[in-house]
């Protein structure tokens, strides 16, 4: 499987002003049995989405609004992906389209998983954040350019924001690595580590003799 | 699970010598008097949102923080709680014991003791969900099974059950569970059910009434 590659982006906002979203509102629980990533798109929050009987709420949820359809930068409450542990989660944001999230925290386990599937959970001081919530809602025309190089972000009144990401992550997906491949990159200290360690330690008495 | 022989205590004298220092500092001490904790029900959609038993639902407009607040008011509207109302005596429609969280055998004991030789309230479904195939086997070789089976609850596969609920094994819209589980967000055991997240013993005490009960109360299991 090829892993995500991300670079520069430019796009427009969806305001989610919604603390503490739980992954089982982003996917739902029954969904985890889907393998196709593809068709989680409309499992992204589906209980807010969607009526019993399948159909589009009226009026729908903000996501899909029309005047928000291409908007690639979820704009959304602190503590951002709390709950299960589910890649699921940031799988069904991707499906959908979304490319980055800007929150003013996340939760843990959630960052990790959208950082490895190609989605950049952004932190924000507040001020920033509550002013592009702002313009989330009311500016539609508005656009954020993302640069992961760099890692910065600028708004549309043309400023530029450093927003912190680990040089780890950031590497992977600049250069489109997964665990696997960037292991496979070290496999000659991997071989030379091998070739000089024991054959078998006893964990339960280390210093027992083999 | 086979916990004997010589690797075993080899390893356990071991892992003796890694206590802590005499005198050892830490950056943060909590000190907490098991004596003055209650049995804890969470009456909300995270699992921080708990109170002690005896305790009444709390009110939003009693939370300064106003993220907190409209978190509570959501979650109350959700569970269609209100606030002051007590948590005991609440109806449930199913009892969930088990889950990876309080599936051990020690839990199961717990709960067989409260259910032995009594029924489970009229209506109320009451699932037992070992917490691994080797707990099932331990508490079948105990007979914790019969007792659950004879009490009127369902004996079940281990497995993850009602706390995520992706199989059958699910709420109705409105349904509310008492789930030994550890996750009580919306839509978690079913789309629009609603969770009480509680110890086992609370679960099976609840599991003979129907309504939310203090297992400190039940005969037998008073201090």
């Amino acid at each position: 499987m090829a892993a995500p590659k991300v670079g520069t982006f430019t796009t427009g906002l969806v305001p989610l002003p919604a603390e503490n979203v739980d992954t089982d509102q982003i996917v739902p629980a029954r969904y985890l049995k889907v393998v196709d990533k593809a068709g989680l798109a409309d499992a992204l929050f589906h209980d807010w989405r969607f009526e019993a009987d399948g159909t589009k709420k009226n009026p729908p949820f903000v996501i899909d609004e029309p005047r928000y359809a291409g908007h690639g930068i979820l704009v959304a409450g602190d503590n951002f992906g709390t709950g299960s542990s589910r890649e699921h989660a940031p799988w069904a944001l991707g499906a959908f389209g979304i490319k980055a999230i800007l929150s003013t925290s996340f939760a843990d386990i959630f960052k990790s998983n959208a950082l490895k599937n190609g989605i950049l959970p952004i932190v924000l001081p507040a001020p920033l954040h509550a002013s592009l919530m702002q313009i989330a809602k009311e500016d539609l025309a508005a656009r954020v350019t993302i640069d992961l190089a760099s890692a910065t972000m600028t708004t549309p009144d043309g400023a530029t924001h450093k927003f912190p990401i680990d040089a780890f992550s950031q590497k992977m997906l600049l250069e489109g690595l997964d665990e696997l491949d960037y292991i496979r990159t070290q496999i000659n200290k991997i071989e030379a580590h091998e070739a000089a360690h024991p054959g078998s330690i006893n964990t339960l008495q280390p210093n027992a003799p083999r | 699970m086979r916990r004997r022989g010589a690797d075993w205590d080899a390893a356990v004298a071991r892992w003796r010598t890694l206590a802590s220092d005499e005198g050892a500092t830490y950056d943060k001490e909590i000190v907490i008097d098991a004596n003055t904790l209650e049995p804890m029900v969470t009456y909300g959609t995270n699992p921080g949102m708990g109170l002690p038993i005896s305790g009444t639902i709390p009110n939003p407009a009693d939370e300064s923080d106003p993220a907190a607040a409209r978190a509570l008011t959501r979650a109350l509207e959700y569970m269609d709680l209100h606030a002051g109302d007590s948590i005991i005596g609440r109806p449930v429609n199913t009892v969930f014991i088990g889950s990876c969280t309080n599936g051990r055998i020690s839990d199961l004991r717990l709960a067989a003791n409260v259910l032995k030789g009594q029924r489970v309230a009229k209506g109320v479904r009451v699932m037992v969900v070992p917490g691994s195939a080797d707990v099932k086997r331990q508490a079948e070789r105990e007979g914790l099974d019969t007792i659950f089976r004879d009490a009127g609850a369902d004996w079940r596969e281990a497995g993850c059950s009602m706390c995520i609920a992706m199989n059958g094994d699910q709420l109705a819209p409105g349904e509310y569970a008492i789930s030994t589980s550890n996750r009580n967000f919306e839509g978690r055991q079913g789309k629009g059910g609603r969770t009480f997240l509680a110890s086992p013993l609370t679960a099976a005490a609840t599991a003979l009434t129907g309504v939310i009960a203090d297992p400190r109360t039940l005969p037998g299991l008073s201090r």
